[in-house]
């Protein structure tokens, strides 16, 4: 199909929808970097957190049931593996859901594009070239 | 020449050919290259031979004809098909962008929810240190983390089945688009 005839054939609801699309894959981009950067901030933060802590701040293994390994704790364990492994989980949920919203952003974008090209088949097929 | 002694002259020619190649000349029985007569001879030489003659193959020139034209349009369908699906390629998207993405959303949701109860088994280690080391109540444990567990299991199906449909409605509306090219409905 060429660009001229596919200004013959879309409606204005078409245009619609590849707008949104086009805007779609815009916005996928956003997303992936805006979250990208606050998974590198959440990650300067706590590790400046841990650094900034002394290793005998708070005390683990006394009283367990009242500490949850949360950030704020993360100080008492600074050479602990475990902390680091929390630091990256935290980091990685962050990233992987930048990089969902990505990908369903671009999903919405391709979704409506098939919409768009299902329904010009259709109407090609049936033998017109537009409502409008 | 008398009729015998030129009857003898083509028996002894084609009597030196191998079985096979007469087989082939007295199938296909091609009038215009052999005379009626080399024919008989052949007939008598494969006798001899074989005792009795092959099965004959039938030229049927219509039969030819119509194979030829069959031949023919079934190059001609499947060249008028390339330029169809050619043609019929979508202008907006990727087909295999699209069971790619698919993929890659499923990739992320499972490494998701994994970081996820990697997450959960990370902010509540100090209970399980505490009921495994401290002899912490069994009900006072699950009292604790019950909410927690049943919170993380909602965000896990919310989660999982969210972007399992999504990537199902994009692998529908794919089929639809498909089916809704010009090959497919003629």
């Amino acid at each position: 199909m060429e660009s001229e005839e596919s200004k013959e054939v879309f409606t204005k609801r078409n245009h619609k929808l590849l707008n949104i699309a086009k805007a779609c894959e815009v916005f996928a981009w956003i997303v992936l970097v805006l979250y990208l950067f606050n998974s590198y901030t959440k990650f300067t933060n706590i590790t400046q957190f841990v650094e900034t802590k002394s290793i005998n701040d708070s005390a683990f293994n006394v009283t367990p049931i009242s500490l949850e390994l949360n950030n704020s704790y993360f100080d008492r364990v600074k050479t602990d593996p475990l902390v680091f492994f929390k630091i990256a989980v935290d980091v990685l949920i962050v990233v992987f859901q930048g990089v969902l919203g990505f990908l369903t952003l671009f999903g919405i974008s391709y979704g409506l594009k098939m919409i768009v090209e299902t329904e010009v088949n259709y109407r090609l097929n049936a033998g017109e070239k537009s409502h409008a | 020449m008398p009729e015998n002694e030129w009857f003898s002259t083509i028996y002894n020619n084609l009597n030196l050919l191998e079985t096979d190649d007469l087989i082939g000349y007295w199938q296909k029985h091609d009038e215009e290259e052999w005379t009626p007569v080399a024919f008989d001879v052949i007939e008598k030489i494969l006798i001899e031979r074989l005792g009795d003659l092959p099965a004959k193959v039938e030229y049927d020139e219509t039969k030819m004809e119509m194979y030829i034209e069959t031949s023919g349009e079934k190059s001609k369908l499947i060249s008028e098909l390339k330029t169809l699906i050619k043609d019929s390629d979508p202008v907006f998207y990727d087909p295999e962008k699209i069971t790619l993405l698919v993929k890659w959303i499923l990739r992320s949701v499972n490494f998701l929810i994994i970081l996820y109860v990697i997450q959960f088994a990370l902010n509540n280690i100090s209970l399980f240190r505490a009921l495994f080391v401290e002899n912490y109540e069994l009900f006072s444990f699950l009292m604790q983390i019950g909410f927690s567990i049943v919170a993380l299991f909602i965000t896990i199906l919310a989660t999982f089945f969210g972007y399992k449909a999504l990537g199902y409605v994009l692998k529908i509306l794919k089929e639809m688009e498909i089916n809704s090219r010009n090959p497919r409905n003629l």
